[in-house]
């Protein structure tokens, strides 16, 4: 076998910078993924809240405004017969499409993120996968945050993307613009709002993949961790009380940051700069676990 | 041609490297020349530390590396898009395709999406991987994977390939094909590379120079020729009667070695043609009935190199 006999080639061309290379990473992900059938199913179970907001819209839109039933959004209380408990607490947009997030969606997310993210860095250190990634032109910083956006990509698949294109789709389906008038000044803070809750899932859940090889593993430190806070604090703040026990929770911190940039009324009175300052912590703590966990000496040679 | 076309592919000055109180490399200096070199050493020999230094991943304890010119630790990261690495370990991008894995290896390393396409697709033809590439690497058998992460080695089109066991795993067919592709890459497109290996004919076959390491301390460099003596200047001499000639050869003031039964080992000078020995023979009244060249294998070597540091270690002990 000889060099002429293929062509190798040699390579004058240009190098391209980090954010491509971070693209890499991320879009290569993402692909992966999505191409696992289990993957997929577990995937529209997911966004499953979503589909089901799609199905009011239709309903709302569609058959009831479309035969002239109803007129306006505070009508829908008066409605009589099938749907009619469906609809009556459809009282406000901010409601109608904040309120399945809340109760649906966001814990699901949780499920998710779980799933897509507690393997994205533990799979490849399995795989020896770091070792390629180090040893190439890029930072471990780099390639971190190509897992991060993989991450908070796809979960953002499943609470931002499914609600947005529900709340296109509902924009077209009304008789008329007031929908989207109605709409536009809560729309950008929901989206504001989803964004920092998915890429806070996403940054947490990579930083805790980084600390072991194994995926399962790190599904179940990342169960552990949210469940038993989630439960310590409740039982705290039951016993004493004091809702600021909710700031060693990173489900509550993240979930009232999101209320308050979308703001929604937070649960039991949890102070939104004690939540902000908890995830502020959080952050900390998964940057400090990502340093300590892939160094580049530690995996290559 | 640039500047840094004329630097030798590594240069080691008083290089340490401490994990702690463990010296893993203690004052290693060499240069290892544009072309193909061998790293040869036991497991824990500091190899690895080398590596890690020559990829511009590590901060040695005291002096500098140069790689291609550069200095490795400050400006690894460009560094690292001129080399190409081939692990010994098992190392796969999970869940691609062989594909998908060298064109996120050379998209790594900063080729456009369509340029690293494209190259991916010729380096796995050059690496004989055809329809298969299609399927996932954790499917592969170990002689493929080994392939794979040669491909990946090569999509960028690296100057000095970095290749730690490149032949494990392969049949005698495959060994042979990588073999002589790395030699054409040496040869025919002007790369670099270091080869670290335990399968000393492989070494032998395909570089030029090689360093010995052991112990984190360098043992021996240079070109193979001159260690194994196929310079040119260590023959075994056999000859008939002419009991004189010992002397004229210790009168010569040639290194010899007497090895009984009229047979010598002798150390000719550069200068000295093989032709002088005839004469001497002649002039003395023995006759030759054996001359060739004699060669040590680099296994010869390096055994000798590591026994001679471990005889001189306890000497100083």
């Amino acid at each position: 076998m000889t060099i002429e006999d293929f062509g190798f080639r040699s390579y004058g061309g240009p190098r391209l910078g980090s954010f491509p290379r971070i693209f890499a990473i991320a879009s290569m992900d993402v692909r992966r993924f999505f191409r696992r059938k289990l993957f997929l199913i577990f995937f529209l179970a997911c966004v499953f809240p979503a589909i089901m907001t799609l199905v009011f819209v239709y309903i709302r839109f569609v058959v009831i405004e479309g035969q002239g039933e109803i007129a306006g959004m505070g009508d829908v209380r008066a409605l009589r017969g099938p749907g009619a408990r469906l609809f009556a607490n459809l009282t406000d947009v901010a409601t109608t499409f904040f309120q399945p997030f809340l109760s649906f969606a966001m814990p699901l997310a949780v499920a998710y993120s779980a799933v897509v993210g507690a393997g994205s860095i533990s799979t490849d250190r399995r795989s020896g996968a770091l070792e390629l990634y180090f040893t190439r032109g890029i930072r471990p910083s780099h390639y971190f945050c190509g897992k991060w956006a993989a991450v908070t990509f796809m979960i953002c698949c499943q609470i931002l993307f499914s609600y947005l294109a529900v709340w296109v789709i509902a924009v077209f389906l009304a008789p008329d613009w007031g929908f989207l008038e109605e709409t536009a000044g809560f729309v950008p803070r929901w989206i504001l709002a989803q964004g920092f809750f998915c890429t806070s899932l996403g940054f947490l859940v990579t930083a805790l993949s980084g600390t072991t090889s194994s995926p399962r593993f790190a599904i179940m430190r990342w169960f552990g961790i949210l469940v038993f806070l989630y439960a310590l604090t409740r039982v705290l703040y039951r016993q004493l009380g004091e809702s600021w026990f909710f700031i060693f929770s990173p489900w509550h911190d993240l979930r009232r940051v999101a209320e308050a940039i979308a703001g929604v009324e937070g649960v039991r009175g949890f102070d939104p700069y004690l939540a902000l300052l908890g995830t502020a912590l959080l952050f900390a703590l998964g940057f400090h676990l990502c340093r300590k966990s892939m160094r580049p000496v530690e995996v290559v040679g | 041609m640039t500047r840094g076309d004329l630097e030798p592919a590594v240069r080691l000055e008083d290089f340490t490297i401490r994990y702690g109180s463990f010296t893993a490399v203690d004052g290693a200096a060499f240069t290892m020349p544009r072309g193909a070199c061998g790293l040869l050493g036991k497991n824990g020999a500091g190899k690895s530390s080398i590596l890690k230094a020559v990829l511009g991943l590590i901060r040695p304890s005291r002096g500098r590396a140069r790689v291609l010119g550069m200095d490795a630790l400050g400006e690894g990261r460009r560094l690292r898009d001129r080399i190409g690495y081939m692990a010994e370990k098992e190392t796969i991008f999970p869940g691609l395709s062989g594909l998908e894995a060298v064109i996120l290896a050379g998209r790594l390393s900063g080729l456009p999406p369509l340029e690293a396409r494209q190259r991916a697709h010729e380096v796995l033809f050059l690496v004989r991987i055809e329809e298969e590439r299609y399927r996932k690497v954790e499917t592969y058998s170990a002689g493929m994977k080994q392939k794979i992460k040669l491909a990946q080695a090569l999509v960028h089109d690296p100057e000095l390939l970095f290749l730690d066991e490149p032949t494990n795993g392969l049949d005698p067919g495959g060994r042979s094909e990588i073999l002589d592709l790395l030699k054409d890459l040496v040869r025919k497109k002007g790369k670099s590379l270091i080869l670290s290996s335990h399968i000393l004919p492989d070494v032998e076959k395909l570089c030029a120079h090689v360093v010995l390491i052991d112990g984190g301390k360098v043992l021996r460099e240079g070109s193979i020729a001159e260690m194994t003596g196929a310079a040119g200047r260590l023959y075994r001499l056999r000859l008939r009667g002419g009991s004189e000639v010992e002397p004229a050869l210790a009168a010569e003031g040639w290194l010899r070695e007497d090895l009984g039964n009229g047979e010598y080992r002798v150390f000719l000078p550069p200068e000295v043609p093989a032709e002088r020995l005839f004469e001497l023979a002649l002039a003395n009244g023995a006759q030759v009935r054996l001359l060739e060249l004699e060669r040590k294998s680099l296994a010869d070597v390096f055994l000798d190199a590591v026994r001679g540091a471990e005889v001189s270690k306890e000497r100083r002990a």
